[in-house]
């Protein structure tokens, strides 16, 4: 299969309402190597579908440029638009948007219809027998998308994608319809199928955790901005700033944010919920960096669990959620917030204190951005 | 378990008498016009003769013309619901799917313009039909039907349209398919029982329609069933209930059998959109 690599130059998206101008996308700058895995993560309302469109061709950009391999594919400036068949990109949609009125074999052969020149009928016919048995619904071909289970059409849905044989494969949520189990299933399918295929693939969700194992980056969108590119190990273990850090991991990050001070003569960070005792290494990097306000951030499962009283934060359970090898424990702070905690051993009694780990703690600046 | 039984009785019993009541004029038509003396305001029971000599006298006699009203009102009705259908469909389609301006305040306006009573504008369209020379032709109804029906069929494909998701649209072009292909290949195939129903609709209210015809039309060249039928005359000046009860028999035979037949399409079009999904 062909494959080629994708360039966003300084792209920008807005729209004219009714309420003003809006802009979704405040400045792109972004490169897809050829044949990766590449995911738009972020929140609702971030951009990334509209990202997505504009890589399809269904969208123009207000202005930048997208470039495929050596083609440049839409610029503004320059007057070059080209429309979503002639960039050779193809499309699976959350919805699967299978055409219901047509069988599933043509389904599958309409892509090829519109080929100039046009195939013969023995050759589509073809290629759709050979995308189906790839996706195993061979005998689903006679059918009609309203009798088909979620799965099944949304593997028909990627069938009609790859029947194009296309340099780009673009994906839109596909896996939010279907149940958590199926879900699962799907995900190890879709990154076999990619990495066997080699196909550039650009993959939106929302889910951190399917764009954890199936992209070989990731950029985080929000707000219109990325706000972090790299690795699924990047993000994780380094995340730019608060929010990537607070997008990334399930359990969330629990965060601490407030002024450093002195109390008993131990350095603290003064949060609205919890007075933190600073272990030295981390009130070192605070004083270099300069300033008064800062964050830190540590995961559930990267936290010491201390005795009452040895720890720098004090803490009492309330809800214990027990998830096979691993117990979830949310825990009152002194002032009755919550936060969350995961270990494999389940701590004596129902008060004791919490160590920072200085090496596994996100420590962020005023703005939120990483220090360090 | 007794007041279960009581109350179906009681259903059975309203149901029937709601059936009497809107079937008996159509039974009462039917019995006037197989008889041999048609007396529609008397006693039927009274030297009632059965007899089929109406509805051969109106499918025969040139005298009444029967058969040129039928024909005018099926061949007026027909083009008024194909065009009707064509620029409904193709309206829904647009405001549907494209961003123009007017998209929502053509509806609206259309809408309103729909809400004008027909005996309100007769005598201006007397008049312009009249200075236009061409009152008691086939166009002087083909257009006003036209423009009296556009707002339903409008309504009714712009609500089926819009549950049409705009997905398929996106995937059709990403495929390939150019809007035109789109339109033809992938979304009308779609929307076909929305503008079926609004077809349906817009046929029964030409075929019944009497206010425009009766004014617009002045003998058998244009006229339709409806006027047709009314001012039929007896051969000594009376009025032929037979003959007339027998003509309107025939005429709602095309009639029952669409909405029998297509029942289904005429209720979808008249609740399309009302609820979600």
């Amino acid at each position: 299969m062909k494959t080629t690599s994708i360039t966003l130059e300084a792209i920008e998206k807005g729209w004219n309402t009714l309420r003003g101008k809006v802009t979704a996308l405040k400045k792109i700058d972004l490169h897809i190597e050829k044949g990766e895995f590449f995911v738009l993560l972020g929140p609702s309302g971030c951009g990334k579908s509209t990202l997505l469109n504009l890589i399809a061709g269904l969208e123009k950009p207000t202005s930048g440029k997208i470039v495929f391999g050596e083609r440049t594919v839409a610029s503004p400036s320059d007057k070059i638009m080209l429309a979503p068949f002639e960039r050779d990109v193809a499309m699976v949609f959350q919805s699967y948007a299978l055409y219901p009125h047509m069988t599933i074999e043509d389904n599958l052969i309409f892509p090829l219809t519109n080929l100039k020149p046009r195939p013969k009928k023995s050759e589509m016919k073809k290629k759709a027998h050979d995308a189906a048995k790839l996706l195993q619904i061979e005998n689903l071909l006679d059918r009609k998308p309203s009798e088909l289970s979620g799965g099944q059409r949304q593997r028909v849905a990627i069938g009609r994608a790859i029947v194009r044989d296309p340099e780009i494969f673009l994906m839109d949520e596909p896996l939010s319809n279907l149940d958590a189990k199926l879900r699962g299933d799907m995900r190890a399918q879709l990154k076999g199928l990619q990495q066997k295929l080699g196909v550039t693939t650009v993959y939106v969700t929302h889910d951190q955790l399917e764009a954890m194992t199936l992209g070989d980056r990731i950029a985080v969108l929000n707000d219109g901005y990325v706000q972090q590119l790299g690795t699924p190990m990047d993000v994780f273990n380094k995340p730019t700033n608060v929010f990537v850090a607070r997008f990334i991991g399930s359990p969330t990050m629990n965060i601490f944010e407030g002024d450093i001070g002195i109390k008993d003569g131990v350095p603290v960070l003064d949060s609205p919920s919890v007075t933190v005792f600073l272990p030295p290494e981390i009130s070192e990097k605070f004083h270099k960096a300069g300033g008064t306000h800062f964050t830190i951030g540590v995961r559930p499962e990267h936290f010491d669990i201390l005795p009452k009283g040895e720890g720098d934060i004090e803490v009492k359970v309330d809800v214990v959620e027990h998830i096979g090898t691993e117990h979830l424990l949310y825990v009152f702070l002194p002032d009755g917030n919550q936060i969350v905690i995961k270990t494999t051993e389940m701590p004596d009694g129902d008060e004791f204190s919490l160590g920072i780990i200085p090496e596994k703690a996100h420590l962020f600046d005023e703005m939120g951005f990483r220090l360090g | 378990m007794r007041e279960k039984n009581i109350k179906s009785i009681l259903i059975f019993a309203g149901v029937l008498f709601l059936l009497a009541f809107a079937l008996s004029p159509f039974i009462w038509m039917m019995i006037i016009s197989l008889s041999d003396r048609p007396d529609f305001l008397g006693n039927a029971e009274v030297d009632y003769i059965f007899t089929l000599k109406n509805y051969v006298e109106i499918l025969t006699s040139r005298r009444l013309h029967f058969m040129d009203y039928f024909k005018n009102s099926l061949f007026i009705s027909i083009i008024v619901s194909v065009a009707v259908s064509v620029i409904a469909s193709f309206a829904g389609y647009a405001v549907s799917r494209l961003r123009f301006p007017g998209r929502i305040a053509v509806p609206l306006f259309v809408l309103a313009m729909s809400m004008f009573p027909q005996i309100s504008i007769v005598g201006y369209l007397y008049t312009i039909f009249a200075d236009l020379g061409l009152l008691n032709t086939y166009i002087a109804l083909i257009l006003p039907y036209i423009a009296w029906t556009v707002p339903i069929a409008l309504w009714i494909n712009m609500s089926y349209f819009a549950q049409i998701p705009v997905d398929l649209d996106k995937a059709a072009l990403v495929d390939g398919a150019s809007r035109t292909k789109t339109l033809f290949k992938v979304i009308l195939p779609i929307a076909l029982p929305g503008i079926f129903s609004s077809f349906l609709l817009v046929f029964i209210a030409c075929f019944n329609e009497f206010l425009f015809a009766m004014m617009l039309t002045t003998d058998h060249i244009a006229q339709t069933i409806p006027v047709g039928i009314a001012l039929f005359r007896g051969t000594h000046g009376e009025i032929p209930w037979g003959n007339m009860m027998a003509a309107s028999a025939i005429a709602s035979v095309p009639l029952v059998i669409l909405t029998l037949i297509f029942q289904k399409y005429i209720v979808q079009g008249l609740s399309a959109g009302s609820v979600k999904g």
